[in-house]
């Protein structure tokens, strides 16, 4: 790599802002990406790492680092985007072929992702040399609840990792994803962060996810619950419980627990308003 | 600034005092639900006419608990649809992420009541104040869940500027474009995330329910009657 390049490629990765996830596209991509991974590569999470503004690379907005592979993703949220898009002689095109040349040098197993937001564009179709190695991923420029209420499928992958998630409304699926937003947005390592960590301290914020350890709900709570025919039902840490057309998803805790046993409560009114 | 809207001239001096009551620095909790009552009935009366010759159980109005008792009241006796469909709902807060320029926050519902949606074509969404539509966002989230309205009416005495916009990014176009605003003052300053002079800081300590905690142990009236109780 000349010195030209190598400049050039320091200043792609400064540009954007220092120690902060890369703009809002790139970072709800990313949520939909560590969704789809979380799922993939369940009881291996480890195998798997995920890094933004990866430096000293031609695409360096994502890396997603598999066992087999490692996706190199660009992510363009721009209009009427083309291969040849571009300033000082540095194309899309280029970009890519320059990250082709050296993963190649590097000998690491890769491949390239484009991501874009305009479907009127015309990147789908990519140059010769790059068909091999390159995908096209159209994604559309919405906010983070926009996709969660859009993309059927996304709504698909957020279910399973929380408990009871097939019968979940939505409302609760768009906070999983802003979870993982902020967990995403906060980890300012810029180094590949390992899926497992993730699933760790998203765990920590949704105590419904799949990870979590199902509470236990004690005889005494329980014989309050079905003397006044109240569903319950354990999702990790918290606890959901349905009576007539009420529904509370409530984090369990010892002092809750306490405190409905003493009261004892002998109406539906009464124990939610204890909730 | 603050600018007004849907004044007319029936209504334009009572809103008026209304909305100046409401951002008062000083009020009672009397005075303060009073004046959300009275106000809910004013825009409860201007959404008359949208829902005229509409059976009340084609339409559901979706409450947050603090303002049920108060806002939620007027609006409903305003439209003359008192026995329309409700869902109620509390809302936690939290902060996901923070740094010098943004914050990312969510409101998930930690608790509602839910009348059935069958047969219902119409959502009105009441809300107090809209501010970053973190939680009209939520409740609609989850209206949406259970069916599909024709047409959505988000009503709030007050709104911020940017809420309008906000609230439609957050939704796809053949959702968003159902919206219907209805709101009478719009106010374009913020001081530390609280909208000036808005309804006059956090509305559930100024109604008496305590902070953002303990205003979700709040049982509204209209639900216990609803219930039977």
């Amino acid at each position: 790599m000349t010195d030209k390049e190598k400049a050039y490629l320091e200043h792609k990765n400064t540009g954007g802002t220092n120690n902060e996830k890369g703009n809002r596209y790139e970072s709800y991509y990313a949520v939909r990406t560590i969704v789809r991974l979380l799922n993939q590569y369940r009881g291996k999470l480890n195998d798997v790492a995920i890094q933004s503004q990866v430096p000293i690379n031609y695409l360096d907005d994502l890396l997603v680092i598999e066992p087999a592979v490692h996706t190199y993703h660009q992510i363009k949220n721009v209009r009427g985007l083309t291969w040849t898009t571009g300033k000082n002689g540095h194309t899309l095109k280029t970009d890519f072929i320059g990250q082709r040349n050296l993963c190649k040098e590097r000998k690491e197993p890769f491949a390239l992702r484009l991501v874009y937001s305009d479907i009127t564009g015309s990147v789908k179709k990519k140059p010769r040399g790059l068909n091999k190695y390159t995908t096209t991923e159209f994604f559309p420029a919405l906010d983070l609840n926009a996709l969660v209420v859009g993309i059927p499928q996304f709504q698909t992958e957020l279910r399973k990792l929380l408990y009871m998630g097939e019968s979940l409304p939505l409302d609760r699926l768009a906070v999983l994803a802003k979870w993982i937003l902020g967990v995403w947005c906060s980890d300012v390592s810029k180094r590949p962060v390992s899926l497992d960590y993730l699933d760790s301290e998203i765990s920590k914020n949704m105590t419904d996810y799949y990870s979590n350890v199902s509470v236990t709900i004690s005889p005494q709570c329980k014989n309050i619950f079905d003397s006044m025919g109240v569903d319950y039902t354990p999702s990790g840490s918290k606890v959901n419980i349905v009576a007539a057309k009420f529904t509370a998803s409530v984090d369990w805790s010892d002092d809750l627990q306490n405190r409905i046993v003493a009261a004892h409560p002998n109406n539906i009114v009464d124990l939610f308003m204890l909730l | 600034m603050r600018t007004f809207n849907f004044l007319n001239a029936r209504n334009e001096a009572t809103v008026h005092s209304l909305l100046e009551r409401i951002a008062a620095p000083v009020i009672s909790v009397e005075e303060y639900r009073n004046a959300f009552q009275s106000i809910g009935y004013e825009l409860g009366t201007l959404l008359r006419d949208e829902l005229s010759g509409i059976p009340e159980a084609e339409i559901m109005f979706a409450l947050a608990s603090e303002d049920s008792d108060w806002l939620g009241r007027g609006v409903l006796s305003g439209t003359h649809k008192e026995h329309a469909r409700i869902s109620v709902f509390w809302n936690g807060r939290n902060v996901v992420y923070e740094n010098k320029r943004e914050r990312i926050e969510v409101s998930p519902i930690v608790k509602s009541y839910e009348e059935e949606v069958d047969g219902c074509r119409y959502l009105v969404i009441i809300k107090s104040i809209i501010n970053t539509s973190c939680v009209v966002q939520t409740q609609l989230t989850r209206m949406i869940s259970r069916f599909e309205p024709e047409k959505i009416f988000v009503i709030a005495p007050v709104m911020y500027k940017d809420a309008e916009r906000s609230l439609a990014e957050e939704f796809p176009r053949n959702i968003s474009r159902k919206f219907s605003y209805l709101y009478f003052a719009l106010d374009d300053e913020r001081e530390g995330g609280v909208v000036k002079p808005g309804v006059g800081g956090m509305v559930y300590s100024r109604l008496g329910l305590g902070d953002v905690n303990s205003k979700n142990s709040y049982m509204p009236e209209i639900v216990k009657e609803r219930m039977g109780f």
